[in-house]
């Protein structure tokens, strides 16, 4: 066991640091407490498991997150079929989100959207990851990332037409 | 509106996560808990064989072999006796037809 422990060691160091922004990422993908937690689970799991397949000197973050993000797209995925969620109770609710209408429709938006413009919004404007970055988490070039930024942008503008720059 | 003030909107709407638990470094719990839909997949395919297998059982079982006609004294051999019967017959029948065909055949060439 401690042996096994001393082995993980360099996988702990390296995604402890990771894990507030996988946090985050997850939690603006689901925008449930509990789901996204379950998801982050889950993907240091999986990074775990992949480890050795990460090369020294990458972009620790990017690949990380490029695990948190699969997991949340695949969760998304198979929500419809999953059990109903029961109501969580009162006390539990973070109650973070502000509850005006204008934020409810931006919320509402961006959960119809599709996973990969939603992510590539929620990695930009959530986290606050340079094009760069985000371009390695969606798996396409700097300049594909910000393509899909700003269709993404558009396509919420559609739907919220006082997002629109001249508004 | 501008970038920032969208990344403003976008936050306030999506909100700040709440404090989640830390995740566990190794296999741990979710190793355990990934064992649970997997001894749910055997179980499930256990019993869709065990299924299938009752199902082909059972249409075996009831399913009549062999002969079910009407046994004779002499067991089995009847039915097929009755058939050969039937069959030869058949054949008498249409020999003896083809056979007055060519007579009236002959008897019309004769009046002729």
């Amino acid at each position: 066991m401690a042996a096994e422990a001393h082995q993980d060691r360099p996988f702990v160091d390296l995604v402890a640091p990771l894990v507030p922004a996988a946090q985050r990422l997850a939690y603006g993908m689901l925008q449930n407490p509990h789901e996204a937690e379950d998801a982050v689970q889950e993907a240091t799991f999986k990074a775990w498991r992949g480890f050795n397949r990460f090369q020294e000197g990458s972009n620790a973050r990017a690949w990380f997150l490029t695990i948190v993000a699969n997991e949340c797209r695949q969760r998304r995925r198979s929500r419809w079929w999953s059990l109903l969620r029961v109501a969580e109770p009162a006390g539990e609710e973070p109650a973070a989100p502000q509850a005006d209408e204008s934020s409810m429709d931006l919320r509402r938006a961006l959960g119809r959207l599709p996973a990969g413009m939603k992510l590539a919004l929620v990695l930009r404007y959530y986290l606050d990851l340079p094009f760069e970055e985000v371009g390695h988490v969606l798996g396409v070039g700097e300049k594909a990332a910000k393509a899909r930024v700003h269709r993404a942008l558009r396509r919420l503008r559609v739907e919220i037409p006082e997002l629109n720059p001249d508004a | 509106m501008r970038e920032d003030e969208f990344r403003d909107r976008l936050k306030g709407a999506i909100g700040e996560p709440p404090p989640l638990a830390s995740p566990s470094y190794g296999p741990g719990t979710t190793a355990r808990r990934r064992l649970y839909p997997a001894a749910m997949g055997v179980l499930a395919v256990a019993l869709a064989v065990l299924l299938v297998l009752v199902l082909v059982g059972t249409r075996l079982a009831l399913t009549p072999r062999g002969n079910v006609g009407p046994l004779g004294k002499d067991g089995g051999e009847r039915p097929l006796l009755v058939a050969e019967e039937v069959r030869r017959q058949h054949l008498d029948a249409r020999g003896r037809k083809l056979r007055f065909q060519s007579a009236d055949r002959r008897r019309v060439a004769r009046c002729r």
